[in-house]
């Protein structure tokens, strides 16, 4: 049994996907799902029940602000951390006031990620 | 007339070949290593210590060797001592033309002599071209920002080759990403390039050998990357509190469409060791 804690990405992009598994391996996280949008990342958190989500802002179809509120209608616990190189602030303030955990930067700084993550896993 | 860097002036005036250039870039390369690999090489870093300082440098417009003080791993001695090596070590590329026997000595002076003329004139003209445009300074914003990431993302340089004046211009760069910006005045930036550059730009974004890369998933990178260029230009062009809507990037379009398209729009040519590129600015 992993006792690595275990993250559901969500981005819409196929390369940020890969670069962000990489880098959350090496951070000692492991990816347990992928979604490409807010619908998706839904569906695999009910299914998946990770210890996070990181979930993209600007998605096609089913945005990342979607993607948070259905995730907390299913589990007000969820630990959602946003990633986006484009939210403007008021989109990142409505989304910890939904109850987002934190935000992280695109491009994403790993000891960033690391620190933010262990905190909202803390 | 583009500003572009000096192998590629000789390589286009015919006065070296492919080859001859490659095998000078190869020679460059091996002669100027990393901060980091000369660390490595000295037992200073390990790989994966010159690895998380690497990344850092992605997002923060710092040097490798400040960052890799500040998180402890070198100190101001051992900073000194490498970069004294490799200032020590480091060729310019004439310079290796000239041991290649590619060149003599005094070929090389004309030859640098009319690059260094043809890279002023190039500025001066598209200075001329982008500060008299309505989008000076979302191109401005646009230019360097892209001069400035490129080392971080892909580990290359990039600079300002030309205006390009119209959409038709533009249709030299089948493949492209453009990211829209809805807000009190709408905006978007875009990244346009030939199939071979977006492979290279990707491999290189993402770390990986061309072979685990398809034409997909590098026209999704372009994407990714078009998001961080215009995360940074959103930042130099709308204040902290300003309302807006971004868009997923587009990549199905030609940009050369969606300049034709646009009421107000602008393409600068930039030049990379990685490939030529466009950058396309609209409001």
């Amino acid at each position: 049994m992993s006792t690595r804690p275990t993250v559901l990405l969500c981005d819409d992009s196929r390369a940020l996907r890969m670069l962000a598994t990489q880098q959350l391996t090496d951070a000692g996280f492991e990816v347990v799902g992928e979604a490409g949008n807010g619908r998706q990342a839904i569906e695999r958190y009910r299914e998946l029940s990770p210890d996070l989500v990181l979930m993209d802002l600007v998605m096609p179809e089913c945005d990342g602000k979607q993607g948070l509120s259905g995730i907390l209608a299913a589990d007000p616990e969820a630990r959602v951390v946003i990633l986006s190189s484009l939210g403007a602030q008021s989109d990142i303030e409505e989304c910890l006031r939904l109850g987002a955990k934190s935000y992280l930067q695109k491009p994403i700084d790993p000891a960033d990620m690391e620190r933010i993550l262990l905190g909202v896993l803390a | 007339m583009a500003a572009k860097f000096f192998g590629q002036f000789l390589l286009e005036k015919g006065v070296i070949s492919a080859q001859q250039l490659l095998d000078a870039l190869d020679a460059q390369r091996a002669s100027n290593p990393t901060l980091g690999e000369l660390a490595q090489q000295r037992g200073l870093l390990t790989a994966a210590q010159a690895k998380r300082v690497n990344e850092r440098q992605r997002v923060e417009d710092r040097r490798f060797g400040d960052i890799a003080e500040d998180m402890g791993l070198l100190d101001s001695t051992q900073l000194g001592e490498l970069l004294a090596a490799q200032k020590a070590q480091r060729k310019l590329f004439g310079e290796i033309l000239v041991e290649q026997h590619t060149l003599d000595s005094a070929r090389l002076e004309t030859e640098l002599a009319a690059h260094r003329q043809e890279q002023e004139d190039a500025a001066r003209a598209l200075g001329e071209t982008v500060s008299a445009h309505p989008l000076s300074d979302l191109a401005a914003s646009a230019i360097n920002t892209s001069v400035r990431l490129f080392p971080r993302l892909f580990g290359s340089q990039c600079q300002p080759a030309q205006a390009l004046d119209s959409a038709q211009a533009l249709a030299a760069y089948p493949v492209g990403a453009l990211v829209r910006i809805e807000a009190d005045q709408p905006m978007a930036v875009g990244l346009a390039c030939t199939a071979d550059t977006a492979m290279r730009l990707a491999t290189a974004f993402l770390s990986i050998p061309q072979e685990k890369c398809d034409d997909e998933l590098a026209l999704d990178a372009l994407g990714e990357v078009v998001n961080v260029l215009m995360g940074y230009v959103v930042r130099d062009a709308l204040s902290d509190d300003a309302q807006y809507r971004a868009f997923p990037p587009e990549t199905r379009t030609p940009l050369a469409q969606a300049m034709g398209a646009s009421p107000c729009a602008l393409a600068i040519g930039m030049s990379s060791q990685l490939g030529d590129f466009a950058l396309l600015v609209c409001r």
